[in-house]
């Protein structure tokens, strides 16, 4: 059990974040290829699934790019400054650091991903996310443009407790990268025992459906078990319709990365009163200073 | 009601991790973290610790105060945890079994002279001295997967002769502390024999 204590290096951790990282990417270009394939055979392959597939990835390369020049800097250096500064101790980076911080940074994701889905704000920028009609791998890489900003408000405690910014980061990305596998619906439902304590392909589809009994469940990274904890877990019964409720139909990225604050910011300003204007900001998508149900 | 309840469930799980973990770490929580050298942004191979052949002497002298100019060092990077001998140990010994099985860092020197100087730099103590950074390697600047180049510090070392099998005495060690850096060297054939070793300790 000694590797357990074995010291990682930050050398190490940066090495090994790129490497799972960039395997995890082909493995899902793998998974993505053989979804579109499985796809052409049963010919459902049209424009639009394509359009859409390439659309996905443009706004990942433009969430890079946001991520890269406004926010990465920002990011890090916040991390790094708590950690320096306000650190309660400072944790050895091991094995058991890391599979603790994998953990904690699992129901920090939660709590952000509720966040994201239930306060305009976030949502203008996650609903990038949900507004496939489609849910193939390439869904994993449709990204708003301020997703990176997001987890930084439930991460950064990480640091205060005293883990290495490298580990957290690895954890986030582990987290996310999970998740990314789960975006198929080439995988059915997995044995009782993995649905009950982990987030699944199935689970997953249903946290991207907008049917009604569909709406705002399944917030899990890695473990479903927060959201049968917390009160917002749904099992999988009827056929999940992909998408958000008021659809975006378009597969120009552009107005795909855009239309959440888009949609948002027309609120705003249509709003009569500053009190209806920080409500769209802030109360959760669908609410609505008048008594009417809009989009969500 | 219910939001504060969430929050409560969750403070207590955090809670309950984090302790559970601070638990397990406790003899290798940290007053201040150890960071990455700067030089190289190379990956390090991490490898299992493995038995090594010892490369310390068995008769230790203590020789006089000289000065030693700085000195540049390109090898494997690793990080020991002094507080358990035996962790220590291991991690030394990885970073050996990893010296010595980087062919990219022995094709770099010259072995002409059917010799060379295999330098093992500890520094970057911890103010607690409970870690340390160790550079295996030689006096060379050259880059490759795996490698980091550090300079060391010039200045005036004790020096003790290191015989077949024997370590350095503690009283060597702590007057390291809390600044200082040793610098082991070992001369070394080109089939990784040790013919000689000895060691510096900054004063």
């Amino acid at each position: 059990m000694d590797y357990l204590y074995q010291i990682l290096s930050d050398e190490y951790l940066e090495y090994l974040h790129r490497f799972i990282d960039d395997w995890g990417f082909v493995i899902a270009g793998s998974i993505l290829l053989l979804e579109l394939l499985l796809l052409g055979v049963r010919k459902l392959v049209t424009k639009n699934v394509l359009g859409d597939a390439v659309a996905n990835f443009i706004t990942l390369g433009m969430f890079i790019a946001i991520n890269t020049v406004l926010i990465g800097v920002m990011y890090v250096t916040l991390f790094y400054w708590v950690y320096l500064n306000f650190a309660l101790v400072y944790l050895p980076s091991n094995l058991w650091t890391l599979v603790a911080c994998i953990v904690l940074a699992d129901i920090a994701y939660y709590w952000e991903h509720r966040f994201v889905h239930r306060v305009g704000f976030g949502w203008a920028t996650h609903a990038v996310h949900h507004s496939s009609p489609y849910f193939n791998i390439s869904v994993a890489y449709r990204f708003g443009p301020l997703d990176g900003l997001m987890p930084l408000p439930f991460h950064l405690p990480l640091a205060l407790l005293g883990f290495n910014p490298l580990v957290i980061f690895m954890s986030e990305m582990i987290v996310q990268l999970y998740q990314t596998l789960l975006h198929t619906e080439v995988v059915g439902k997995l044995p009782k025992p993995v649905e009950a304590v982990f987030n699944t392909p199935s689970h997953h589809r249903v946290h991207h459906g907008s049917n009604p009994e569909y709406i705002d469940k399944n917030y899990a990274g890695i473990f479903i078990i927060w959201d049968k904890m917390f009160g917002t877990f749904e099992q999988e019964k009827a056929k999940v319709i992909y998408g958000v409720t008021t659809p975006v139909n378009t597969v120009n990225p552009l107005k795909i990365f855009f239309f959440g604050y888009g949609r948002l910011f027309k609120k705003v300003f249509a709003a009569k009163s500053l009190k209806g204007a920080l409500g769209y900001l802030i109360k959760p998508p669908g609410w609505h200073p008048a008594d009417k149900m809009t989009e969500g | 009601m219910t939001m504060l309840r969430h929050i409560l469930l969750t403070s207590i799980i955090v809670a309950a991790v984090y302790l559970l973990l601070l638990w397990v770490n406790q003899d290798g929580l940290l007053q201040q973290p150890v960071w990455a050298a700067d030089q190289g942004d190379t990956a390090v191979e991490q490898t299992r610790p493995e038995q090594q052949e010892d490369l310390q002497g068995s008769t230790v002298e203590t020789e006089s105060v000289a000065t030693f100019e700085s000195i540049t060092i390109t090898g494997v990077l690793a990080d020991i945890d002094l507080n358990d001998p035996v962790l220590s140990r291991s991690q030394v010994e990885s970073a050996w079994q990893r010296f010595s099985e980087h062919q990219g860092l022995h094709r770099a020197v010259s072995w002409s002279t059917g010799s060379n100087i295999a330098y093992a730099y500890y520094h970057h103590f911890s103010n607690d001295f409970s870690t340390a950074r160790l550079i295996i390697g030689y006096q060379i600047s050259t880059t490759g997967s795996g490698l980091h180049t550090i300079q060391s510090e010039s200045g005036n070392y004790r020096l003790y002769q290191l015989g077949a099998s024997a370590e350095l005495p503690d009283d060597a060690w702590t007057s390291a502390y809390p600044d200082g850096v040793i610098l082991e060297r070992h001369r070394i054939d080109s089939n990784g024999s040790v013919s000689a070793s000895d060691a510096l300790v900054i004063q």
